[in-house]
């Protein structure tokens, strides 16, 4: 799921910053893109900020112990 | 105690027997002897020097099989699986394919095997599942203590800061690789299945010997590489080695090394990457603003200019119509000695027709006005 999000939010901040500087976008549309803009890349931040790396070796359990 | 029946007991076996990884895709050597035929089928007892093995070639695999090698005292190497008979309380080894004992077996197995897999289709492009973008966690499966579960760790944490790794100690070679491997895909695919999130598996190990990396050709290997739902980079040895497992998994990595590399985005340079957008959009919106206060500007300007010149034509307009009035004004024609007539009413009378003998008219002057009274009327000819 966070992928997906991740994913989707990323490519809403490039869309925003490539949409946001053409000559044809107009100054409602480019506050609207720069705000959506700044959430999304809020959002990827935080994301990438509050990740912790873990690094485990997966201990077999009985249940989970070979046949 | 509750007895079990026979046939529980035969069932039981038979499943044990059917469940076994490792007695399935077997390469079994030995000496060809008891062969005899009932039907389709041929039957055979696989033996060496301490032990027999009953065997059988099904009608349905006949023709997959050189038969010309099939005969008593003939020494080959079968390849096939154990079949358990659950009803006779008995298993055999079920052969389909059969070749002369010697050199380069290793080879015709490997060709074997992946001739096999790919006429049942399971290297087609269709099955490859895309490896994920943005993994949360990455599955190794690999010896926890080989070079290659290090050097997976070092690329993967050197690059990235985000995504977990776990790691499923793994027998990688000898006997029982195979079970190891085959145990730990389908462990680390039943916990993702139980909520557990891996996005990719590593199936690998670093470089050793053709019989290191056997365990890699092996049928059993491939097939749970191929039914795994988690997508599978495989990473077996160094860049010229090929095993089987590399054309059934979603991606082959030409080393571990590679693998992890794959495997994971670069966590800085996405931060990096958010940080440059964001003063991209920062800066574009700035010069937007710019260039629209600017436009509104000289907008503005136009606009008074504009405003300025109307006025000032209006002022032209009305200064020439004074002119024109001015220049007409009749106390001009007045003043050079002209009079205008105009009745009681003050109508003008321009002609002598309008004139009645005896009336009175008014006789405007530049300084003033008078009455006359008409006496005679005298019309030019």
């Amino acid at each position: 799921m966070a992928e997906k999000t991740f994913t989707e939010a990323l490519k809403n901040l490039q869309n925003a910053a490539s949409e946001i500087g053409r000559q044809a976008t107009t100054l409602e549309e480019s506050l609207k893109l720069f705000e959506a803009g700044m959430k999304e890349a809020e959002f990827c931040k935080d994301i990438l900020d509050k990740a912790e790396q873990h690094i485990t070796v997966y201990e077999r359990g009985e249940e989970d112990a070979q046949p | 105690m509750k007895p079990v029946t026979v046939t529980q007991v035969n069932e039981y076996i038979a499943k044990k027997l059917r469940d076994d990884y490792n007695l399935r895709g077997l390469a079994v050597e030995g000496e060809i002897s008891g062969l005899s035929r009932g039907g389709q089928h041929w039957y055979l007892t696989l033996k060496d020097s301490g032990s027999m093995l009953k065997c059988a070639i099904w009608g349905s695999n006949v023709h997959r099989i050189d038969m010309t090698i099939v005969e008593n005292g003939k020494k080959v190497i079968v390849v096939g699986d154990i079949s358990p008979y659950a009803r006779g309380g008995s298993y055999s080894f079920s052969i389909t394919h059969v070749e002369a004992a010697g050199e380069g077996a290793l080879m015709a197995e490997f060709n074997r095997i992946r001739k096999k897999l790919e006429s049942e289709g399971l290297f087609d492009n269709k099955w490859k599942k895309p490896i994920p973008e943005f993994p949360l966690r990455i599955g190794v499966v690999t010896s926890d203590t080989g070079a290659a579960v290090e050097d997976i760790k070092k690329i993967i944490t050197g690059k990235n800061d985000f995504t977990d790794i776990i790691i499923f100690p793994t027998q990688v070679q000898g006997i029982g690789a195979p079970a190891s491997i085959i145990s730990n895909i389908e462990l680390a695919n039943r916990l993702a299945a139980g909520g557990f999130r891996i996005d990719t598996l590593i199936v690998g190990r670093g470089g050793g010997s053709a019989e290191d990396l056997a365990a890699f050709n092996d049928e059993g290997v491939a097939r749970a590489i191929f039914a795994s739902d988690i997508p599978v980079i495989s990473a077996v040895g160094h860049e010229s080695d090929f095993s089987i497992s590399d054309f059934v998994a979603d991606v082959r990595a030409e080393t571990p090394t590679a693998a992890a590399d794959m495997a994971v985005m670069n966590t800085y340079e996405l931060k990096e990457e958010i940080t440059e957008l964001r003063s991209l959009l920062m800066r574009v919106m700035k010069q937007k603003i710019d260039t629209e206060r600017t436009l509104l500007s000289s907008r503005t300007d136009l606009l008074y200019s504009n405003m300025k010149n109307k006025v000032s034509e209006a002022r032209n307009s009305v200064d020439k119509a004074m002119i024109i009035i001015r220049e007409n004004d009749p106390r001009n024609i007045f003043s050079k000695g002209y009079a205008a007539v105009t009745s009681e009413d003050g109508t003008i009378i321009p002609d002598t027709s309008m004139i009645q003998p005896g009336n009175e008219y008014n006789i405007r002057m530049r300084d003033g006005s008078f009455i006359a009274k008409a006496v005679e009327v005298r019309k030019d000819q």
